[in-house]
């Protein structure tokens, strides 16, 4: 009995060591199932857009766009937008291909300001440039490859959950016991 | 021994102070640059509810706080209204009430409830004794009171009971009244009524002090919230009598410490006593901070985990006889009371 639980609560600490989220910088994320937040930061060249509703993210295959959340963190000194930080709605219901469309002539028109209980994938979207005279920036199409598994990544939880309480009723019917005789 | 066990905790109450209330301010640039995201899901209110960081800054649930390094909640009493950013997010009790009202699902609260079960099953209530920040300041006003050579108060038998019943009932209200705001025919009534307890919690007021922070003391906007003021300071004012007259009289009505309470007779802790050694001297009764007598009045051998064990092993540093006493985990004897 102690052998076993000594295991167990090794494996526990190492499970709650180990890190909850496994995304690569590519978008791959293997564990993840159901919806999600896609978050990252993308550069842009200088005097290209002027505001956050000069950009779009829409889903290639439906060609449709999608709402979302765009903050600008940095400007060039004429003004344009240099950096922003772009959150959108992704599911693993099907893989899916986004593209990022910018331009002047680009006018934003689905929005939300407000992010529900879901878990954000933190990606880097593009690259940021190094300086004014060296900018390198790649952008265009997203891809986000995931699984179709079930959600073990939160339900195996239910395991550990019942054991402890398992054990913690045990100890303390075999407590009581004791005590009351 | 004696005084060796008292002087310990003390030390790792310092320390789990210090790390609780400014482990963030000191850890978390650092963690975040090695891991870059959370080990946990951070819960995140739905669209149209409500959260702290919705407050304005003089409204009584305004978090004058930063991010802490885990967002996880302790079986301590940990608040969320922490300047520095401490190492954990909040308590529990912060945890079922806000997540109640988000209605967040169950599979996002799983993480964080087996790391909470863990932690209760490994220390029982000895987070109260030897971790709980508040608790720390309540046995720093108990030496106070003790320099001053002013005697603790003994409440009658039953009084743990009544306070034990109270804390029940403050759960339920608080756990009725969360629910309830997360419907959205009431959702409206979230901008006042969102995590009742906290706005009435000692700790709300008392956390932001050891950041050298000013605490929300007073929200007189409206009825509700001037009630909410009202009761938090009854409370911060029956929390400083609590441990003023009675020692950890508190640690009976605290929401945080029930909920630890149920772990304790199971946790890995155990507190034993050999009958056969026992004088009955009521020494282990006197020094009690939780004010327990059944170390004493029972005569069976066997581990005495009473729910409002918090763990302090007075009554083993206390006790004069060889071995009468002793602090087992998991059936491997740790430390046991020694003739002085």
């Amino acid at each position: 009995m102690k052998k076993i639980l000594i295991t167990f609560l090794f494996i526990s600490v190492y499970i709650f060591c180990m890190p909850g989220e496994r995304l690569s910088i590519d978008f791959t994320y293997p564990n993840l199932s159901g919806d999600f937040y896609v978050n990252g930061k993308m550069s842009f060249p200088p005097d290209k857009i002027l505001s956050e509703d000069n950009i779009i993210v829409s889903d290639l295959s439906t060609n449709q766009e999608i709402p979302t959340k765009i903050t600008i963190i940095e400007r060039w000194i004429d003004g344009s937008v240099l950096e922003a930080e772009i959150l959108f709605p992704a599911n693993t219901s099907k893989q899916k291909k986004y593209v990022l469309i910018y331009g002047k002539d680009i006018k934003r028109r689905k929005k939300f300001t407000q992010t529900s209980v879901l878990p954000i994938v933190n990606a880097s979207i593009g690259k940021t440039p190094l300086s004014t005279e060296s900018i390198n920036i790649d952008v265009g199409e997203m891809l986000i490859k995931v699984d179709k598994s079930s959600e073990i990544r939160y339900y195996w939880y239910i395991l550990p959950i019942s054991l402890l309480l398992f054990l913690t009723i045990y100890r303390t019917i075999k407590n009581s016991k004791q005590y009351e005789k | 021994m004696r005084n060796k066990i008292t002087f310990i905790r003390r030390i790792i109450q310092i320390i789990s102070l210090i790390l609780l209330v400014y482990g963030g301010y000191i850890f978390r640039t650092r963690l975040e640059a090695t891991t870059g995201k959370p080990l946990f899901p951070i819960l995140k209110p739905p669209e149209g509810s409500i959260s702290t960081t919705k407050f304005k800054k003089g409204s009584i649930l305004w978090p004058s706080g930063t991010n802490p390094v885990l967002e996880n909640y302790p079986p301590s009493l940990i608040c969320r209204f922490n300047p520095r950013g401490g190492l954990f997010k909040a308590c529990i009790f912060h945890f079922f009430s806000e997540n109640l009202t988000w209605q967040t699902h169950i599979k996002y609260l799983l993480p964080h409830l087996t790391l909470f079960i863990l932690l209760c099953f490994l220390f029982g209530r000895a987070w109260c004794g030897w971790i709980c920040p508040i608790g720390s300041v309540g046995d720093f006003i108990t030496v106070i009171r003790k320099k001053m050579n002013i005697p603790a108060k003994r409440f009658p038998s039953g009084f743990a009971s009544t306070l034990k019943l109270t804390s029940y009932g403050i759960m339920g209200i608080t756990f009725f009244i969360s629910t309830l705001i997360g419907f959205p025919n009431f959702r409206k009534f979230q901008c006042y009524w969102f995590l009742p307890y906290c706005q009435i919690c000692p700790a709300r007021l008392i956390c932001p002090l050891f950041g050298l922070v000013k605490p929300n003391w007073k929200d007189f906007e409206n009825i509700i919230t001037s009630t909410f003021t009202i009761l938090a300071w009854i409370v911060m004012i029956i929390f400083l009598a609590a441990f003023y007259f009675g020692r950890r009289i508190w640690c009976h009505l605290c929401p945080v410490g029930l909920i630890n309470s149920w772990f304790n007779k199971g946790s890995c802790f155990e507190l034993n006593k050999k009958s056969i050694r026992c004088n009955k001297c009521g020494l282990c009764t006197e020094v009690c901070p939780m004010g327990l007598t059944e170390m004493y009045d029972k005569n069976n051998d066997g581990v005495y985990n009473q729910s409002g064990c918090i763990m302090c092993l007075k009554c083993i540093e206390i006790c004069p006889k060889d071995g009468c006493l002793s602090l087992n985990i998991l059936g491997k004897k740790i430390l046991e009371s020694k003739f002085k």
